[in-house]
Order: C-alpha cells, then structure tokens, then sequence
C-alpha cells in the first residue's frame, strides 16, 4: 500500500509554477532518491510533503488521507523532516534538544534513552551537554539526524542530509537510513551526494517542475 | 496536555534566555532610556513633575514591551524550530502561550524594578498601590498576550519590526487609556467606586483576548 | 474558469450612476433647501456629510471585520474579496471623516482637534485600518490575507472596547441628532437625502473594489495557468 502519495501537485512562487503535475507514490520500507538542478524546487518539494507548505494544486495524501484533513500533531508524528536549518535550538545543549522535542510529540511516554541516541549517531558523551551553538555544521547536522530519530516517524524527507557531514558522518548517515528502511519506514532524499545514491531503491529527476525516473550515469 | 507541553516550552525559553542573556536586559535598559528621554521632553521648571507619572508608567511599558516581543520568536528563528515548536500533541496553542507567559514574566519584573525609578525621578508617590498594581498587571497580562499573538503572526513577514508597533499600539488603545485613566483617578484621590468602570474595561479586554487569540493563531499558522 | 466579473457591468453602472444623480442632488439640497443653521451658521451643512461618511464607514469596517472572520472560517477568494475591500471603502470614509470633522470643529469649538470620543474612535479605526492593509500588502500571497483576516477579525471588539474607552474618558460632541438640532423639514430632507447619496456613493467604491479585485484574482490565476503551461512546454519530450 501506498504511504505518501502526490497527485497533481503544483506549486508557484511570484506568480509563477515551479512545480506542475507532480504525481509521486511512495512505498513503505523504500529509499527514494531525489536529484534535480538548483532552484528545480526539490525543497518546495518535500515541503509541500511534509504538509508545512499547501499545494497551489493537487493534493498529498498520507495512508489514503488528504494532509489537510490530518491533525497537524499527528502529521508531525508520522512524517519528519530534515533540512538546511537545523531545528535545533542553539542555547540548548544536544541532550536537551533531543528531549524537547521527543517531549512535544510523545509527552507521557518513557523518558527517551537521548544520549544513546547521540552516541549512536556519533556524538562523543562530553559534546552531549554543551549548547549547540558552538557545534559545527556537521555535529549539528548529526544531532539533527538524533532529533528525527527520536521523533519515531515513519515517512522522512530529508534535503541534503550528507551537509557538512565528514565521510564518517556519511557513512554512519547510510547506516542509519538502511536501518530504519528495515524497520519499514519511507524514506525521501533530496541529495547530489554521490555516496548516498547507491542506497537508492528508485532514483528521480526534477526538471522543468516534472519528475521523471532518473538516468542512471 | 496543554499545560503541560506549555511548561516544556516556557522551561525551554527560560533556560533559551538564562543562557543567551539577551534580551531582558535590553528590555529593562531601555525602559530606563524611555523614562529619562520622557523626563527631559516633559519636565518644566516650576511644574508639578508627578502630574507626568501616569503617562510616562504606561506609554514607557508599551515601548519596552515592544522590545521584548520583537525578539520572541529569535530563538525559532535562528533554529528553524519554529515549524517544529508549533507542531505538538496539543497544536500551536502551547508555543503562543509559552511566548505570552515569556513575555508577561519580563515585562512583570521591568515594571517592578521600573516602578520605583519613576517614583523617584518625578518625585510621586502611588496614592493607592494595590489599585495601581492591579490595573498594570491587568495591562501586562493583556499586552503579553496579544503581543505574543501579533509577534507570532508576523515572524515570516517582511518589515514586521515596522509592522509590529503598527498593529499592536491600536490594538492596546483601550487599555493603555484605562491605564493611564486609573493611575490619574488614583493620583487624585478618586474613590474605588471611580476606577470599577475602568477596571472592568481591562479585564474583558484581556478576556477577549486570553479566548480569541489562541484561536486565531491556530487559524492562521495550521495550515 | 468560472465567470468572475461580467464584461459589461451593467449592474454596477447602474449603481454609479443612481449615486452620481444622489450625490449632486444632496449638494443641491445641502446648498440651497436647507437653511443655515441659526447658531453655527454655514459651517453646520459639513454635518450632512460629515455624519453620513461617519456612518458609511463604521458600516464597511464592521463589514470587513465580519467577513474576514468568515473567511477565517470558510475560506474563500470571494469572501476575501468582499472582505479587503470593504476595509478599502471604510479607510476612504474614515479618511472623508477625519477631513469635514476638524473642519466643523474648528468653527464650533474653535480648535482644529480635540480629543473628543467619537474623533479618538474614527482616528484609532483608521489607524487599524490602515495596518491590517499595510500588513496584507507586506506578506506572501496566501499568509498576508490569513494574517490579515485574524487581526481584521480581532479589530471589530478591540474597536467596540476602545468606544466604551473614549466614552467614558469624556468630552463633548455636538449631539445634533439626539438633541434634535435638526428641526426644520428642509434640513430633514436633505440629511435624509445627503444619507441616502453617501451610502449608495459607499457601495458603488466598494463594489468597484471589489470587482478590480475580483478581476486582479482572475488575471493572477490566468498567468499561474499560462506558467503552468510554459512549464510542460519546455520539459524534455514535449511537442513542440
């Protein structure tokens, strides 16, 4: 069964469409890759996925269900995001950021195992503690990635998630993606890393607002 | 729910603003800075300087609040957690109210620390304090949560440092005026029974704002 | 597409033109059937308009207040029409009000302004006014309007606690028509007649607002459509 699926999607800005006829289904336990030019509007894309932006046609549908007729805190529980800002808050240390916001979505439930979850994506215990502020774009885009996996959902789009990530950071970033694949989830990458594209289960291309099945170089 | 994901962002704000040291004591420099700029602009040799308290108490707490609440949404901002912070268990109400709690605890402790300093530069006393506490906090709550509100509502848009006074000022029109109305009438000895009136006027301004404001937010910023 | 707006508007010039003829017909009663008043003289025939502008805006503003809160609501392009440029028409009264009040006030009170209840009001809804339309006009397409139907819709109570405010903080406003300052029939006429051509003059801007919007609407869904077409043109395996 489908778990995300676009149909018709449009989307315009000042006036004019980027993205036009968009249709885009994807599956549970299945790593989509998303390439396309700068501008070709793959972060308006996953946006307009994710429910944070309204379509200006079309609509997205999460298991059979329009976004909009979801709960917006539902929504958050099940899809995740990842993108160029952090979503971190930068006077909080890692360990706080990953509580709060696993707090926000699972209020009441068992308290979060969060530096395991750090250490997992590699952070070293004595940077758990300090504000973010003064972590480096890779560090930061590794708390990130501990962010959404505490959040437990189960479609992710992430938009360039290698960033300023060093080639451990990529691997481990690999590692991570195969695993919750196995675990069922439904995963879109909007990346030109050639080192993620081999995870791909489909590879797209954005050009000219359509999507297209990518040629494999 | 709500209460308690509202305490989880307002611990998360103070602990935000405990670390970063900003704002509030801008905020609290600021109203200082309104307070003496007030003083050379209206006091006159040989006039009674207590006669200005009421208007510089009230019109100084609008500007400095306005500090406070242009810099509300910094932390979301430069995290890009705003989308995340408005998308809890129980919506976007817990965020608006965690940002009007925020703002009404600093603008609370710069009027408490402002409120002898004015005392002293116009050489006034407060003639009943309990009635005059009461109409600011009545005045701060409402400000805090309509501020929180505008504040919220703008975060995305262009110019909302122009636009937030804009929007807001006339909007506190009633209880600035039923302010600075209480604090003349208790200036000049007015009995109790005077100040019900204007009282009454604050408190279903702040009602009318505590019910709609997290409605219209929700309207606005679920899509 | 659906018919927005149609091409010969007969309705609405209909409408401008039964204004038009009420219009001068209140100038000419302003100006020759009713008398000057006996103690204010000349300068009590800026009532006429002055009231009915008063009137005409606090209409279209509690108007814009309502339908904003529908489209609120119930979302539609038609209702956020109906919405923006209802608030236009009540700037531009408020505006007029503001203009023949200081007028009036000059010669009966002897100052230009005076911080009277009903002129703190008008001034205090022009200055929301023009904020929810400043705000509407600084933001995106589609949050600029939610953003500004919020506080329009926040505006109409704020507006009525601000009356009540200004009311109870005092001052003095000719109190023609309670105190029945209007005796003569003339003068009854054309305030009637003066009413009567001021608010039909308000639903003819307002309708002419609304379809420039409307038409503003339509061009503005035109062009996505021509974009989008642009768009499939140039992909790689079209038809040329």
């Amino acid at each position: 069964m489908t778990r995300l699926l676009a149909e018709g999607v449009g989307w315009a800005v000042d006036g004019r469409f980027v993205l036009v006829d968009v249709e885009l289904a994807l599956q549970p336990a299945t790593l989509t890759v998303l390439t396309g030019e700068n501008g070709a509007g793959k972060s308006s894309l996953l946006e307009i996925l994710a429910g944070t932006r309204t379509p200006a046609r079309g609509a997205v549908k999460l298991d059979g269900v329009p976004l909009p007729e979801i709960a917006p805190a539902h929504l958050a529980r099940r899809i995740a995001r990842l993108d160029h800002a952090p979503g971190l808050y930068l006077e909080l240390s890692a360990l706080e950021n990953v509580r709060l916001f696993h707090a926000l979505l699972h209020p009441g439930t068992a308290v979060l195992d969060a530096a395991a979850l750090l250490t997992d994506v590699g952070l070293a215990s004595r940077d758990h503690m300090r504000p973010v502020r003064g972590f480096s774009r890779g560090m930061l885009q590794r708390t990130a990635l501990a962010r959404v996996l505490a959040s437990g959902a189960d479609v992710w789009l992430l938009d360039e998630p290698s960033t300023g990530l060093d080639r451990a950071g990529c691997a481990l970033l690999a590692d991570v993606l195969q695993r919750v694949r196995a675990q069922g989830a439904t995963i879109l990458l909007a990346t030109h890393d050639p080192a993620l594209l081999p995870l791909a289960d489909r590879r797209l291309h954005l050009d000219h607002g359509h999507l297209q099945p990518a040629q494999v170089a | 729910m709500l209460l308690r994901l509202t305490w989880l962002l307002l611990q998360k704000d103070l602990r935000v603003a405990a670390r970063s040291r900003e704002v509030f004591g801008f905020m609290l420099l600021f109203a200082l800075l309104c307070v003496v700029v007030f003083a050379f602009g209206f006091l006159r040799e040989g006039e009674a300087a207590a006669a200005q308290v009421p208007g510089v108490l009230w019109v100084t707490l609008l500007f400095s609040g306005t500090v406070g609440l242009l810099r509300l949404f910094a932390a979301e901002e430069e995290g890009g957690t705003l989308v995340l912070a408005e998308r809890t268990l129980a919506g976007a109400t817990p965020l608006l109210l965690s940002k009007a709690l925020m703002q009404l605890l600093f603008s609370g402790v710069t009027t408490l620390l402002l409120l002898p300093v004015v005392l002293v530069f116009f050489d006034a006393s407060l003639a009943q304090p309990v009635l005059v506490l009461a109409a600011l906090a009545l005045g701060l709550v409402g400000q805090a949560m309509l501020g929180a509100l505008v504040a919220a509502l703008l975060v995305h848009v262009r110019l909302r440092e122009v636009l937030l006074p804009l929007v807001l000022y006339p909007l506190l029109a009633p209880l600035v005026i039923a302010g600075v109305r209480i604090t003349v009438l208790t200036q000049a000895g007015a009995p109790a029974e005077a100040l019900e009136g204007w009282l009454a006027l604050m408190l279903g301004f702040d009602a009318l704002v505590l019910v709609t404001a997290p409605w219209l937010h929700a309207r606005v910023v679920e899509l | 597409m659906a018919k927005i707006a149609s091409p010969r508007p007969t309705g609405f010039l209909a409408l401008l033109s039964v204004a038009t003829l009420l219009v001068l017909a209140a100038l000419y009663c302003v100006a020759f059937v009713a008398r000057p008043d006996v103690t204010l003289g000349i300068v009590q025939k800026i009532f006429y308009f002055h009231v009915s502008s008063a009137i005409a805006m606090m209409l279209c503003l509690s108007c814009g207040s309502m339908l904003s809160l529908i489209d609120l609501f119930a979302p539609s392009d038609r209702i956020d029409a109906l919405a923006h440029s209802a608030i236009e028409t009540g700037l531009a009264f408020a505006l007029m009000v503001l203009t023949s009040g200081p007028l009036w006030a000059r010669k009966s009170w002897g100052a230009w302004w005076t911080w009277e209840p009903r002129l703190t009001l008008t001034l205090m809804l022009l200055l929301l006014a023009a904020a929810v339309l400043g705000i509407r006009s600084m933001a995106a397409d589609g949050t600029g309007r939610k953003i500004a139907a919020a506080l329009a819709s926040l505006a109409a109570p704020v507006a009525y606690l601000i009356h009540v405010a200004v009311e109870k903080w005092g001052g003095t406003h000719p109190m023609v028509l309670k105190g029945g300052g209007i005796q003569s029939p003339g003068m009854q006429l054309t305030f009637r007649v003066a009413m009567l051509a001021i608010l039909l003059f308000a639903a003819t801007l307002w309708t002419l607002r609304f379809r420039v919007l409307r038409l503003e609407q339509r061009l503005h869904a035109l062009r996505l459509e021509l974009s989008a077409q642009d768009v499939r043109k140039q992909r790689p395996g079209a038809p040329t």
